[in-house]
């Protein structure tokens, strides 16, 4: 036999574990259920003892509630899957996780952001579900096939991106599909103590504009150095100025301050979302 | 990024169940260890699902998925190397009989697990796992070329391995 033919069999051989199966089956389980947030936290335990918490939690509001008077949930569980909805109609098919903050000794401002939440999330389910039938309508005016299937997909869910003492930035993403996709995001950097969203300019500093900026710039001619792939918008087309007044950011999980422009905001709409991670370090609230 | 999110993150469900021993056993391959790989191919799915929105094309998918594999795996080398004295000899370990039979790896088999990481990867990805070099220069994440040189270079160096031990 051939001796690289030999090896491989002695490659499968190496034994597989009896419990892969499971043990990759409750990964994807839980990465799905819980996208980036137990990856943030390093939360091997969300795997093993955790995995039925979780699902409590995320099932039942009430035993959320309850849950946070125990000091580990406390810590660890400040934004949870509030409801999920998935719901299949005729038109639409809806799969919504719809987050909440709790534990964040803000009552207040818990119940008023997750009230915001809630409403934007529920909106935007209602405006996709009658975009749906419009566009139904519009389809069977212009001699369209009632025998197609056609439906609008929503999806919602969220990514806890820093969780600290006093500090918690997260985001709400929002698709909707139909013959394209549409995304919105929605990013939240609480400072906890006040109960009221971080600025930029409280966190970079009264030159940020200027910082970002230079920033950014030098990160898109260095992007388009490394890989001619990648394009952004130049004079014609809307090249980036500035950032603005409402520009989307939020805290990285090593305490850094993240730029973000959406889809077309400053190149074509293949390079996707846009990210920059600034270089400078940034004042968080103590 | 264009994506559906949850069509993606299906995709990606499917191609982790393909692909488990795959993944299991790169990870093997480095560590050596089964609960320690176990641990691998978790952080592997972990990682893949976070990182998701990061890979551009889907065709990709599965090389991509052996790449987090691999880094994970160097990761967790490195950590065990400097955390303590205790890595086992890995030789040692391959060395001595497996447990559950007295399986006999081959000389050629012992040999290729103790090349160096870079060039045993690219071996096992090519002879073993099969993949194209396409698919190889993905999954190590350097391109065709020096991932040939490298193949080549091992298959060299196990010939002269192979002579060795003869005499």
């Amino acid at each position: 036999m051939n001796p690289l033919h030999r090896a491989k069999q002695d490659y499968e051989h190496i034994q597989i574990p009896h419990d892969l199966d499971s043990l990759v089956d409750e990964a994807i389980r839980q990465s799905r259920r819980q996208n980036r947030f137990s990856m943030n936290k390093g939360l091997k335990l969300a795997l093993s003892g955790m995995a039925g918490l979780t699902m409590m939690l995320n099932l039942s509001p009430v035993f959320a509630a309850r849950m946070q008077d125990l000091p580990v949930v406390g810590d660890f569980f400040r934004v949870l899957t509030f409801r999920h909805i998935e719901t299949q109609e005729e038109r639409t098919y809806i799969n919504a996780q719809i987050p909440a903050i709790t534990s964040t000794g803000n009552e207040e401002m818990e119940k008023r952001l997750n009230d915001e939440i809630y409403t934007i999330i529920t909106d935007q389910i209602e405006e996709c579900k009658i975009r749906a039938e419009e566009n139904w309508t519009a389809y069977l005016e212009t001699g369209g096939d009632p025998a197609e299937e056609r439906t609008f997909d929503f999806y919602s869910d969220y990514d806890v991106m820093y969780d600290s003492d006093n500090i918690l930035s997260f985001v709400i993403h929002i698709e909707e599909a139909s013959a394209s996709v549409e995304h919105l995001n929605y990013y939240y950097n609480l400072d906890l103590s006040t109960g009221e969203a971080l600025s930029l300019k409280e966190i970079a500093g009264d030159d940020y504009i200027e910082k970002i900026n230079q920033s950014v710039r030098d990160q898109i001619a260095q992007r388009e150095q490394e890989d001619p792939d990648n394009l952004y918008f130049h004079e014609d087309w809307g090249a980036f100025q500035t950032i603005q007044e409402d520009q989307n950011f939020y805290i990285n999980q090593d305490a850094q301050l993240v730029i973000v422009f959406e889809r077309y905001d400053i190149a074509p709409g293949y390079m996707g979302e846009q990210e920059f991670v600034m270089p400078f370090s940034i004042t968080l609230p103590e | 990024m264009v994506f559906l999110q949850e069509k993606k993150k299906k995709k990606l469900a499917e191609v982790i169940k393909e692909n488990q021993t795959t993944l299991y056993r790169m990870a093997y391959s480095y560590v050596r260890n089964e609960e320690t790989a176990k641990d691998i191919v978790q952080d592997t799915i972990l990682t893949a699902f976070s990182k998701l929105s990061s890979l551009k094309e889907d065709q990709y998918m599965k090389t991509w998925l052996i790449r987090i594999c691999i880094n994970q795996s160097l990761d967790t080398l490195r950590r065990l190397k400097k955390s303590s004295e205790n890595t086992v000899e890995l030789q040692d370990y391959l060395a001595a009989p497996s447990k559950a039979s007295s399986y006999e790896y081959s000389d050629l088999f012992q040999a290729i697990m103790k090349l160096d990481e870079k060039i045993r990867t690219v071996i096992l990805l090519r002879y073993f796992e099969e993949m194209k070099f396409e698919e190889i220069s993905h999954a190590v994440g350097t391109n065709v070329n020096t991932v040939k040189a490298q193949v080549y270079r091992g298959l060299e160096l196990l010939k002269e391995y192979m002579k060795e031990d003869e005499r």
